[in-house]
């Protein structure tokens, strides 16, 4: 059956992204939250940190290549995107955000440089299978909606 | 299927794995005020409290925690973040103790450091982010034990 098809290739792509490290369990914990009342709470949730993470790496890259390095917002956004990765399981950038958060801390700005790239490398990992899981779920709920109506 | 003390069925609770120890006082009984910055926090706390049947609010920083409880509100559980604009979730449960809220706070955070402040501030109990079900029912659990 088609759902069961789509269910399958949906929990094999996750496995396949916790496998490379790229998610932890932490994501199962979202997927739980999902419910027949709210069948997009996984696709909203994805969404929103992909805004979230955009819109704060573009911020904190201004933050590092300005004139003079502004360490206090840089520390807080790493913070604050640590958060909402380990919240979505995304572990290898929550792991980035910490190392950056550390660098940014200590001032040292060659570290943010290099802790920036490979922050960056992360969630472009993260991002593109987020972007598959997604497309995957939206596959799914329209499968269900036309199967009931 | 796990029921609650209504006797309700829990499909939730089943989900997630909670035990058969896992008992709730009946759910619409308790309240919740989520205090986080990061909206995706808020939406992951929001759900993980409704779909334990737990009515919730969510503010952004501790001074909407505290300007939501001078407009007359109460909460059974706060679960409040540490590191936020405006004020910080140590600053707002020291404000929220001296105003003599008594609700059972739980500090969630993923700043290891200042763990040991955040708790002389006034908090009942401390979690790790990110927030799971079972991390959320053992706060359940001290609330229902308390009230």
């Amino acid at each position: 059956m088609v759902g069961t098809d789509l269910r399958q290739q949906l929990n094999n792509y996750i496995q396949s992204m916790r496998d490379q490290g790229i998610l932890d369990n932490q994501f199962q914990s979202v997927q739980a939250l999902k419910t027949e009342e709210n069948p997009h709470f996984v696709l909203e949730t994805v969404t929103g940190f992909c805004n979230d993470a955009d819109n704060g790496i573009a911020q904190m890259t201004r933050y590092l290549e300005g004139p003079v390095v502004d360490f206090t917002n840089l520390t807080g956004l790493s913070h604050f995107l640590r958060g909402s990765s380990s919240s979505i399981g995304g572990i290898r950038m929550a792991l980035a955000c910490r190392d950056l958060r550390r660098a940014s801390e200590a001032n040292n700005k060659q570290g943010c440089i290099e802790g920036m790239a490979r922050l960056k490398h992360e969630y472009n990992s993260l991002k593109e299978g987020l972007n598959n899981i997604s497309q995957i779920e939206r596959q799914m709920i329209g499968n269900a909606q036309r199967g009931r109506q | 299927m796990l029921k609650s003390k209504t006797g309700m069925e829990d499909g939730f609770l089943s989900s997630v794995g909670a035990g058969d120890s896992t008992m709730l006082e009946a759910p619409t009984k308790i309240t919740a005020l989520v205090v986080d910055d990061d909206t995706i926090n808020q939406m992951f706390h929001h759900r993980l409290l409704d779909n334990l049947g737990i009515r919730n609010q969510v503010v952004r920083n501790g001074k909407e925690a505290i300007d939501v409880h001078c407009s007359g509100k109460n909460f059974d559980l706060i679960l409040m973040d540490m590191e936020m604009p405006v004020m910080n979730g140590i600053e707002a449960t020291r404000k929220l103790r001296a105003m003599g809220i008594r609700s059972m706070i739980a500090g969630v955070s993923t700043n290891t450091r200042e763990r040991e402040k955040f708790m002389e501030a006034g908090l009942d109990d401390y979690q790790e982010k990110p927030l799971t079900t079972s991390k959320l029912v053992s706060i359940l659990h001290k609330v229902h034990k308390d009230g």
